[in-house]
């Protein structure tokens, strides 16, 4: 234990649990209403959309190979209109029926990314881009207008318990870690980072690399399901429209929470954290008054200042490679 | 006058009889028999009828020169690449080979040349790689602990610890990994190719002895090595290949290194006839290229040489034994672990920097990947011809197209090349892209010419224009160092061969002395007088 507590003390983990801690502390002193037993709940609610979107990019970077999930964010935005727009306006308003349909639609979608990734063997960026387009535009298509209601169970979890103090919005965190945490039991985690470590030791060691490409993606649209419900439980209703942010922000978060975008490596935990970052530093700024236009400046500044950092911090590590040839 | 070679040989034997005395060798089914494996790529042959038998309980040795079809051979049993045709047998069934999946599936299992590990996940998962369940339990992993540190006990590498990362380990510790993640699968054909290159002499005597025991139990295995002293100190049998087909067996009993080393090299006379023209030259004093205590990569041996202005330098060696670094290393793209290295072009030695200030000072490198490094395949000829030599083209830092196009014709009357219609580059064919490449550099004037293996793939005909080519710039007063793979090339064209192993130059051979066995044989690491003086 002891030695797993020196290596983490010197890894990009460090870097942005300090960062988050820090920008916590801040913010606490400054804005202490957001972080009172009445605003906690409302404060980790906004917050929770994003942390899942980050979280739900992790596993497809991991797999390597320029391995990343634009369509993230609408997969957010679709699983939204498909709670609000199609399943509670038909009645299905349980959370038994909703949970495992989101879950499955998000899996899905995240599978068929992955196959087209994997089997046609296109480049991630472009067919993600692509399923960006489609899954923000399909949004539109099933429902056109914001509006609808989300079940009562939807209300629950924004509340909080422990007086105030435990965001019930949390549970869907949880849930997402414990699927990660089963991915990991199960070693289909340790197989998604041996791919992206080297995919052809994997290949030559008998790993089926495709399939298992295709589960990091489809774990990734899980977990956006996940988000989906998350951001159906902020915004009260469906909105087509609300999603497609998240997608930008989601790998902001993984490259400020450590993870190398060349797969790998990496954690849940680092991404959530950058998420977190990411919300606080807004708070901070909106608590301080600095014109919210702004807001993309800083995130940006901050965002090449830790991965900068981090990228001194491992070269440290390993000697660099000499430049190829320029002939 | 022509000695054909093939006349000499054993008839090739099918199964590769061994000197062991076990009889029961003869009754039970051999552990793989491969049966007529042909691989073309596209119009390259490079596994032509390949036939290999391995019994149970034995090493055989796979031998050949570059490009001899070794790597396609166990690429095809690690069903890395699917044959166009031919069966595999595996103990008397017939075994598809599509993925690697299927080959580990019925028992082969191949360490790879290159060392392919994953990096950034620790040893023990590497061990355990792709084999088992991919579940982790504790059971499980106080299981895989346990058998992971047996193996590494076996290959002498206990000091290699399970939870390290495996990029913290140095390429020797990599290699083992490698070799023990194969070793857990208990595979029933363990094929080791090139797998000895990095393993000090502890660690290879510690996997030779497990690989016998291993035998004893009745495993067998493909055994590629280049070294010859390892393959005779290992092997039952040796199969030896060449051109992409098998071209003789042995067994223990009947082969010594000059024997194999013939085998392999496929020539018994000495010198062929063929004409040289290096006498007719004059070599002047003026040295263009001098290694002092030149080292290529850290830890392999430190060597002197000098080049002279008009003489044509090969450069040869298995793949990878440090012939490309030391080409790259004079053009300033590799740079030295150690030592010094000068080279002229025009002017005075001067020691190499990098490569802009090598092309300034006349010294010019055509890479080996013309593809990807030489040129700019949908641009057009002319550009691809100009554009490193554009300043001569320029009036007041304008281009005039009309001075590239004179220029153009002058040079290319020089290499023999004909523009045809065809203006892009990418549809020329192979020689006559080297043609534009080698054309282009002409401009440059230069004094010291860095062939990467400039004859690749380029038709017999093309091939001898280049020859006479190099011969004529050699001529004109400019030193041509060039790596090649082809035995013939380097026996005809070289005034002087430098053949490289293990990243140093371990053998030095003047024209006179080039033949073929004395390049395999120095491509094995041994000395030519070991065995082929009986032969002359």
């Amino acid at each position: 234990m002891n030695s797993r507590l020196q290596r983490l003390s010197g890894s990009p983990l460090a870097v942005i649990a300090g960062l988050a801690a820090a920008l916590l502390a801040v913010n606490v002193v400054l804005t202490p209403g957001l972080f009172s037993s009445g605003q906690l709940a409302n404060t980790a609610n906004l917050l929770v959309p994003t942390a899942l979107a980050a979280m739900a990019s992790v596993p497809s970077v991991m797999s390597g190979r320029g391995g990343i999930d634009l369509s993230i964010g609408p997969i957010l935005g679709f699983v939204n209109v498909v709670f609000v727009g199609v399943l509670v306006a038909r009645g299905f308003d349980s959370g038994w029926v909703v949970l495992p349909v989101c879950l499955l639609l998000g899996a899905a979608l995240g599978a068929l990314n992955g196959a087209i990734v994997a089997f046609v063997r296109l480049q991630p960026v472009v067919v993600t881009l692509g399923s960006y387009l489609v899954l923000g535009g399909a949004a539109y298509v099933v429902m056109p207008q914001p509006g609808g209601s989300v079940p009562g169970w939807c209300s629950y979890l924004s509340g909080a318990w422990l007086g105030g103090y435990f965001p019930r919005s949390l549970l869907l965190i949880l849930a997402a870690a414990a699927l990660w945490a089963a991915a990991r039991r199960l070693g289909v985690a340790g197989l998604i980072l041996a791919v992206g470590s080297e995919d052809r030791a994997a290949h030559t060691a008998g790993v089926r690399i495709g399939l298992v490409r295709v589960a990091a993606y489809a774990m990734g649209g899980c977990i956006a399901a996940l988000g989906g419900v998350a951001l159906s439980v902020l915004i009260s209703s469906g909105d087509p429209g609300v999603g497609r942010q998240y997608t930008l922000a989601a790998i902001a978060a993984v490259a400020l929470g450590g993870n190398p975008l060349a797969g790998g490596r990496g954690s849940m935990v680092g991404p959530f954290l950058g998420a977190a970052s990411l919300f606080l530093i807004q708070t901070l700024l909106s608590a301080t008054h600095v014109s919210s236009l702004w807001i993309q400046v800083v995130y940006g500044l901050v965002l090449l200042a830790a991965v900068s950092f981090n990228a001194t911090l491992s070269s440290r590590l390993a000697a660099r490679p000499f430049p190829a040839g320029t002939s | 006058m022509n000695t054909e070679p093939k006349s000499l040989y054993d008839p090739i034997v099918l199964e590769a009889t061994t000197g062991r005395d076990d009889s029961d060798a003869s009754t039970t089914v051999p552990v793989l028999e491969a049966g007529a494996l042909s691989k073309s790529f596209g119009a390259t042959h490079a596994l032509v009828d390949g036939t290999l038998t391995v019994p149970a309980g034995h090493v055989v040795a796979l031998l050949g020169e570059n490009g001899s079809g070794k790597s396609t051979l166990v690429k095809i049993l690690s069903g890395v690449l699917r044959p166009d045709s031919g069966t595999v047998l595996v103990e008397g069934a017939v075994a598809k080979l599509k993925t690697p999946q299927n080959a580990l599936r019925a028992g082969i299992v191949t360490v790879f040349q290159e060392i392919l590990v994953a990096p950034h996940r620790t040893v023990l998962q590497n061990l355990w790689l792709g084999n088992g369940p991919a579940r982790e339990t504790r059971k499980l992993d106080c299981e895989r602990r346990k058998r992971a540190s047996a193996v590494l006990e076996t290959l002498a590498s206990e000091d290699i610890r399970l939870d390290d990362t495996v990029e913290r380990l140095d390429l020797m510790q990599q290699q083992v990994c490698v070799i023990a993640r194969a070793m857990l699968r208990e595979p029933r054909l363990l094929i080791l190719d090139e797998s000895t290159s990095t393993l000090d002499i502890t660690r290879r005597d510690a996997l030779f002895a497990s690989l016998k025991a291993r035998c004893a139990d009745g495993m067998a295995a493909l055994f590629i090595s280049h070294r010859m002293d390892e393959v005779l100190a290992v092997a039952d049998g040796f199969v030896a290949l060449r051109s992409g087909s098998v071209v003789g067996t042995r067994s223990r009993g009947n082969a010594d290194a000059a024997d194999l080393i013939r085998l392999i090299s496929g020539e018994v006379a000495t010198r062929d006839a063929a004409g040289h023209t290096a006498t007719s030259r004059t070599v002047s004093d003026r040295i263009v290229v001098q290694a002092r205590a030149a080292v290529l990569r850290p830890g392999s041996g430190a060597f002197d040489l000098s080049v002279r202005a008009g003489d044509i330098v090969g450069l040869a060696g298995l793949e990878g034994h440090g012939q490309d670094e030391f080409l790259r290393a004079l053009a300033g793209l590799h740079r030295l672990a150690g030592g010094e290295l000068l080279a002229a072009g025009q002017g005075d030695l001067a020691p190499v920097s990098n490569y802009r200030r090598s092309v300034a000072c006349g010294v010019v490198y055509v890479p080996r990947d013309r593809k990807v490094e030489g040129m700019a395949d949908v641009l057009p000829i002319l550009d691809n011809y100009g554009v490193p030599t554009l300043p001569h083209d320029a009036v007041f830092g304008l281009v005039r197209s009309g001075h590239t196009r004179r220029r153009f014709r002058r040079d290319a009357g020089t290499v023999n090349f004909t523009p045809g219609k065809q203006q892009s580059m990418g549809r020329l064919s192979g020689g006559n892209q080297q043609k534009v490449i080698i054309a282009r550099w002409l401009a440059a004037q230069p004094g010291l010419i860095l062939l990467n293996d400039p004859t690749r793939g380029v038709d017999l005909k093309t091939k001898h224009e280049l020859y006479d080519l190099f011969r004529n710039l050699a001529a004109g007063g400019a030193a041509v160092v060039m790596l090649s793979s082809e035995v013939d090339e380097l026996v005809h064209l070289m005034d002087r061969v430098l053949v490289f192993h293990d990243g140093s130059v371990a053998t030095d051979l003047p024209h006179d002395e080039v033949t073929s066995q004395a390049l395999v044989a120095a491509y094995f690491g041994q000395r030519t007088a070991d065995g082929l003086q009986g032969t002359r």
